[in-house]
């Protein structure tokens, strides 16, 4: 009996965790990071691969492996209809941060393919070669990425917000996090498990 | 043949130097009295600690009434971190007035060539020093191991030169004199925050003790190079730097008094006064500053602080001359402007001709503000020139008389003007007010709009501005098309932002349909027409959202008719380009009568949920006819348009040339 008790709460435990990650609709929320950096970037986005990549291998990434899994566990206890969950990136703000963060990636395009800045695995920017810019940019660059950086906050959390889900935050950030540098061209440079790269 | 004696001295100093291993040897050789000691290693006082391998050899050694002089000497030593050294000494010591002189060279130090000259008397000591060609790169690192936490770590290139003069009476120093010139030097820390390429410049001070306290004076000048300080960046080929200052520093009270300073950016600012530091904290800041430039002024010490601001890309021309008042964190900030003109680049305001006194001041002190300037714009709206009285008190500043500010043909006329700026929040400030009319069509030309008739005008008992959010309370009147229209709950959000968001209820009563529909080259209709759009929210000057509901008045005695070509357009915005009017006999009619006429739309989302009088078999009558034939209905079948749709439907409206029927 107690044993059945406690396979009953295991599976529970199991099922609730579970749970978590299915209602984030992560494929939609990909989907809407593709389109929102396609906006901000342009044409500099279109060179990266297509948002469907091949499954990270091993050590690189535990997160997204459970995915196709809670998908299948998904489609079986939900409904479809409900994991087909769609991501609203049309509200006032959302475009306004969108607008201002595209006509400030013209300032920053240079210090991406200089390698000043990178892509960090935060979904923000980083500063990682003060030195590749000249002294009379400098004050420049921090301010961008400042600012870039505050803006980038703000539309994760307004995403979540728009959607009638402040608790998503931080999965919204972490799709971000992830497509802005498959979506970054070669040459920039990306953080990933604390080491930095250049694609 | 040479005579040698051995001295063992080895006990006798042994104990005082802390010395192994010490030998001395006097030859007397050629008519010359030669001398040399040996130690195998020798405790010198930090930070030099141990030297090893000692080895001093006069070729001259002379003694006589008990004076001691070794020339053409030679010191020869190892240690740890000044490695094997060779170097020139002279020697002369005299037990009879307790001195000694010692004069070295090719001591070689952090890349550079060193002497120096070593004096003293009975416990008056003086140290003259030359260092040629320095490497800062080695020297830093140098200075790492000797002093590993009192310099920060940081990249650092390039060539120094410095000449000495240090006096000094037992353990005490008295006088320092100091001349170091760098050459090329670059240098940058850890995050980049603070670096320098290229830098050259001189710097000299002279300090000195009396009883207890130091009176220093310094001067120094960057001549060449860039430097970057965060977030400043000083571009010193084109605005070299030069700094000067003197003062005292007391010890007992750790006081810091500068009785002057003076520092000079060339072509961009002339600044001097006081200060005095209290135990390291700043007490109180004297300083006057004066500008003949103020373009390079901005872009040098204020740009890098209003970054994403509205004042972060303008033009400005004009001189200025500041005075800072700082004490125990209490000041007043004065600043005569000398024909300013600012010029935003993005073109979203401008004023020129700005002359007068603006303060401000965290005190209790009323500080006068008196301001006028020639013009101004903001957007394309043109304002005239003002004056500005006000007074300074307390982070805030309150007008002390109306202003009056000419907007385009009329005049917004400010009362109770105040702004409060208090440290660490955002500005905010408030107004009343009264706009005297401005007429429709120069507003109308100065915002590209349609030439519009009738008048802007209104009471506004209250606009306020708080976290980058503008209000306007009360209700703002416009007299267009013989009727008017009122708007309500005006307010304006990041006016100077990315996206200015604005939003308003407007209600409109008795316009002039005649005249309106001809105005905008419709068509004509005649009638009366009320209505309001309310819940409107523009960003970037795009509606995102509203309610809008027009309709005809059915009280009034005017005639309603309506023509042909407004018939085919109200047609085409009910949602097809043939919704209508069969294309048999009525095209014969330039026009029809109508009892009713209304269109509404809410939008939402981008999709525009349309209405009209009444409801008709599949949609909705936009026109419902009535009154003398021939009249008409007109029908709208889609209920639910895209805004893109019907905008692309009014344009093709206001672009076509008339009804094209068969």
């Amino acid at each position: 009996m107690f044993r059945s008790m406690s396979m009953l709460a295991g599976l529970l435990l199991l099922v609730s965790c579970v749970t978590i990650n299915i209602y984030f609709p992560a494929a939609a929320a990909e989907k809407a990071a593709d389109r929102i950096i396609e906006d901000v970037w342009g044409t500099d986005a279109r060179e990266a691969a297509p948002a469907q990549e091949d499954e990270p291998t091993g050590e690189q990434s535990a997160r997204p492996s459970t995915t196709p899994l809670a998908l299948r566990v998904l489609n079986w206890v939900v409904t479809p209809a409900q994991a087909q969950a769609d991501i609203n990136i049309n509200s006032p703000r959302i475009n306004e941060l969108k607008s201002k963060m595209k006509a400030r990636h013209e300032d920053l395009k240079p210090f991406y393919q200089q390698g000043a800045i990178g892509l960090n695995g935060k979904g923000l920017l980083e500063i990682r070669d003060a030195d590749a810019v000249s002294l009379r940019e400098r004050s420049q660059l921090q301010n961008l990425v400042k600012a870039e950086n505050a803006d980038r906050q703000a539309l994760y959390k307004e995403i979540a917000r728009a959607n009638g889900q402040p608790g998503w935050e931080s999965d919204i950030q972490e799709t971000f996090a992830r497509r802005w540098q498959q979506n970054a061209p070669n040459g920039w440079w990306i953080e990933q498990d604390g080491n930095w790269q250049q694609k | 043949m040479a005579d040698s004696i051995g001295i063992d001295v080895e006990e006798a100093v042994s104990e005082r130097f802390q010395a192994e291993g010490l030998q001395a040897a006097l030859a007397f050789t050629s008519g010359q009295l030669t001398l040399s000691i040996k130690a195998d290693s020798l405790m010198l006082p930090s930070p030099l600690n141990r030297i090893s391998q000692v080895d001093v050899h006069c070729t001259v050694f002379r003694f006589q009434s008990e004076n001691w002089h070794c020339e053409q000497g030679e010191l020869a030593f190892e240690h740890s971190m000044l490695g094997s050294q060779k170097l020139s000494i002279e020697l002369t010591a005299s037990q009879q007035d307790a001195s000694f002189s010692l004069d070295f060279s090719g001591l070689r130090f952090a890349g550079g060539l060193w002497k120096s000259d070593v004096d003293w008397q009975q416990g008056q000591w003086q140290v003259a020093m030359t260092g040629q060609a320095i490497d800062a790169d080695k020297l830093n690192h140098q200075m790492q191991t000797f002093f590993p936490e009192l310099l920060p770590v940081m990249d650092i290139q390039g060539g120094i030169a410095m000449d000495a003069t240090i006096d000094g009476q037992n353990t005490a120093l008295q006088s320092v004199t100091a001349e170091i010139s760098i050459q090329s030097l670059a240098l940058s820390d850890a995050d980049g925050a603070l670096a320098a390429e290229n830098l050259s410049g001189q710097f000299k001070v002279n300090a000195s003790r009396e009883t207890g306290d130091w009176q220093w004076q310094q001067q120094g000048q960057l001549n060449n190079g860039e430097l970057y300080v965060s977030p400043i960046y000083l571009d010193i080929n084109a605005y070299p730097l030069s700094l000067s200052s003197r003062g005292q520093w007391q010890s007992e009270s750790n006081q810091l008094a500068v009785s002057h300073w003076q520092f000079e950016q060339q072509s961009v600012l002339k600044a001097e006064g006081e200060l005095t530091f209290n135990d390291g904290q700043l007490a109180m800041l004297q300083a006057e500053i004066a500008s003949q430039e103020v373009q390079p002024l901005y872009q040098v010490w204020l740009q890098p602080f209003v970054f994403d601001t509205a004042v972060d890309d303008a033009q400005l021309q004009g001189d200025l001359r500041a005075s800072l008042d700082w004490q125990e964190a209490l000041y007043d900030l004065n600043l005569q402007l000398g024909d300013i003109t600012i010029e935003d680049n993005q073109q979203r305001f401008d004023i020129s001709g700005l002359n007068g006194n603006l303060a401000w001041t965290n005190r209790d002190d009323d500080l006068p503000v008196d301001l006028s300037w020639q013009s101004a714009a903001l957007y394309q709206i043109d304002l005239g020139a003002a004056r500005l009285i006000a007074t300074a008190s307390k982070n805030q500043l309150v007008l002390s008389e109306s202003l009056f500010l000419p907007v385009l043909d009329g005049e917004l006329q400010l009362d109770k003007f105040q702004l409060f700026y208090p440290p660490h929040e955002t500005v905010s400030w408030s107004f009343e007010g009264l706009l005297k009319p401005v007429s429709m069509p120069v507003l109308s030309e100065a915002l590209g709009w349609p030439l519009l008739q009738g008048k802007l005008s209104g009471v506004i008992p209250s606009v306020s501005y708080q976290d980058q959010q503008v209000d306007v309370d009360g209700a703002l009147m416009v007299k267009v098309f013989d009727g008017t229209a009122v708007i309500r709950d005006l307010q304006l959000i990041q006016p100077f932002g990315y996206v200015p968001h604005l939003s308003a209820n407007v209600d409109i009563d008795e316009l002039d349909l005649e005249t309106l529909t001809t105005t905008f080259d419709v068509g004509r209709i005649s009638g009366t027409l009320n209505g309001y759009v309310h819940d409107l929210q523009l960003a970037n000057w795009r509606p995102q959202q509203f309610d809008a509901w027009f309709v005809t008045d059915e009280n009034t005695d005017t005639k309603r008719r309506i023509s042909q070509r407004a018939v085919n357009n109200l047609s085409q915005l009910g949602g097809g380009p043939s919704a209508l009017l069969s294309r048999s006999f009525l095209r014969f009619f330039d026009d029809f009568s109508y009892q009713r006429l209304g269109l509404g739309c809410r939008l939402s989302r981008g999709v525009c949920e349309m209405r009209g009088v009444s409801d008709a078999e599949q949609g909705y009558h936009i026109v419902e006819g009535g009154g003398l034939p021939p009249w008409i209905n007109v029908i709208g079948h889609n209920r639910r348009v895209d805004w893109p749709v019907l905008i692309e439907r009014l344009q093709a409206v206001s672009q076509s040339d008339g009804p094209v029927i068969q």
